[in-house]
């Protein structure tokens, strides 16, 4: 393969993946800190990217300004959804409790992509951007792919630098790890868990208009994309930040390169089998090397 | 003054009632034990007064106002603070983050770096640890991490549920030095313990829990010399 190609594949999936990773974690600090297996998570993604094609497409706005207009929505559907509907179940048993997230969040699967496929239809969207092309000798990339990169490295060390230093990021790895422990230092619970669900949503909204920005979305791709969350959450730890940049960087280039190579039909098949590898391999995830 | 009055407390979980009559009157600046068999329910009557578990009837009255019905927070601002069954430790985060941790709320905050100070004068090997990933210490150094967490918040009145379990004997005497500091310093200590000598050597008053009741009150020397003392700990009679 010519190297400009390759570069150029491996940028893709290190977006791709880099993108991942944001859904992932998302999905794990939600997972850590309230237990919730938030099927409708990647549908979020989705829907995100749907709603932000559109705007772009009526207004033409630079994508740095729709995404301020995705995320507070969503943050604010994520943070009524968990106080409505999730919290209250938290007064029944722990199994009444599991089941009832995992039958809640899948409802909200269904009935988001349909009532999104039926207000703005089934196909396929993008946001085309015209970008300026960056030359270094051979190799040619789009300046939007660098600025999306750009973005997730910046997002990243976001919630790196929240979560270990201001003090309700350490409240969110304390309920995290210790959930009796941290009711002791004061943190209040139920707020703890409603304000991670909404932020790991708004994280999600993030996500949706980067990856619209790269890749077509529709209204019901979202269940895909929650299956690789929980692929890079298996292989790099809950409420891990680094361990899910790692697998999510890993799963985009295994699928760039699938894709490139062999066709874009078999990239999603890479994740189960990543999954079930790992697995086998190492059946307490890549984390626990770390621990050895 | 009396600084803790509990009045016939009871609580369930869930179906079980765990407490059927827990009294007790605790003075400011008192050691006090609460001694008992396993399961007799002295861990469920500190979760309670901490607001952890809901008292179903009974009254829990903290310096002179009502908190039966106040919740955790609320209780721990006010002055109480648990270092708990297990010690409970945020254990991938560092001695200093687990430690900060304990001064979460408003208050505390503000005074977080005279009492990380005062903590590291109680436990100066946490000072040494302080980077340290708290999982990765000693029972003992992990049971100083718990107290000095519980520490963190201010409190008035300290309760500590088994707190030398899982220490190596030579610590144990480190901590409970510890614990005889804290207490001149003028902080009330309520000390759930299995083991009686050892408790007995460090409390100056105890109740007896059986069955969910208090059944028994005394000071260490009637304690030490009542007959049935025993046979109640034990819960044989």
């Amino acid at each position: 393969m010519p190297l400009d190609i390759f570069i150029q594949v491996l940028l893709n999936g290190v977006l791709l993946g880099g993108i991942y990773a944001l859904v992932a974690f998302g999905l794990s600090l939600v997972y850590g800190v309230a237990h919730i297996l938030n099927i409708a998570h990647g549908t979020l993604l989705a829907i995100s990217g749907v709603v932000a094609s559109l705007i772009f497409l009526k207004t033409g706005w630079n994508p740095v300004l729709i995404i301020p207009m995705i995320v507070i929505p969503v943050f604010a559907f994520g943070y009524l959804f968990h106080a409505g509907l999730l919290r209250p179940l938290a007064r029944r048993g722990k199994h009444d409790e599991t089941i009832g997230t995992v039958l809640i969040t899948t409802g909200a699967l269904i009935m988001m992509s349909d009532l999104t496929g039926f207000a703005a239809g089934t196909q396929q969207r993008n946001i085309p951007v015209r970008s300026e092309m960056l030359e270094m000798g051979d190799i040619i990339l789009p300046m939007a792919q660098i600025w999306i990169l750009a973005g997730i490295v910046a997002l990243t060390l976001a919630l790196h630098f929240y979560l270990k230093y201001a003090w309700f990021g350490k409240a969110v790895r304390a309920v995290t790890q210790d959930a009796f422990g941290a009711a002791l230092c004061g943190v209040n619970g139920p707020r703890a868990r409603a304000l991670t669900f909404a932020a790991g949503s708004g994280l999600v909204g993030v996500a949706g208009v980067l990856y619209a920005i790269i890749y077509p979305v529709d209204p019901y791709m979202g269940f895909s994309l929650t299956v690789r969350a929980f692929t890079i959450i298996v292989v790099g730890g809950i409420g891990n930040l680094a361990g899910a940049m790692i697998a999510g960087l890993m799963l985009g280039v295994a699928e760039a390169f699938t894709a490139f190579l062999w066709s874009p039909k078999w990239a999603p098949a890479i994740s189960v089998i990543l999954l079930l590898i790992i697995l086998v391999v190492f059946p307490r995830g890549l984390a626990s090397w770390r621990k050895a | 003054m009396t600084l803790l009055r509990v009045d016939d407390l009871e609580v369930s979980h869930g179906p079980l009632q765990a407490l059927w009559g827990v009294s007790l009157s605790i003075s400011a600046g008192e050691k006090v034990g609460l001694l008992g068999a396993n399961g007799a329910g002295k861990s469920t009557t500190l979760g309670a007064i901490v607001g952890h578990y809901p008292a179903q009837a009974g009254r829990i009255a903290f310096d002179g106002r009502d908190e039966t019905r106040s919740d955790v927070n609320s209780r721990l601002s006010r002055g109480m603070a648990l270092v708990p069954e297990g010690r409970r430790l945020f254990v991938d985060m560092s001695v200093r983050e687990n430690l900060e941790m304990g001064a979460y709320l408003a208050a505390p905050r503000r005074a977080l770096a005279q009492s990380l100070e005062q903590v590291f004068t109680l436990f100066p090997i946490l000072k040494e640890k302080e980077r340290q990933a708290a999982g990765t210490l000693s029972g003992g150094q992990q049971q100083m991490v718990a107290i000095g967490r519980a520490l963190m918040s201010r409190p008035r009145l300290l309760l500590l549920d088994e707190p030398f379990i899982g220490v190596a004997p030579l610590i144990i005497r480190d901590v409970m030095q510890a614990l005889a500091q804290i207490a001149a310093d003028g902080i009330t200590i309520v000390l759930v313990e299995q083991n009686i000598h050892r408790a007995l050597e460090f409390v100056e008053r105890a109740y007896v829990i059986e069955n969910g009741r208090t059944v028994l009150e005394g000071s260490r020397g009637q304690l030490l010399n009542d007959a049935s003392f025993g046979a109640k700990l034990l819960g044989l009679d």
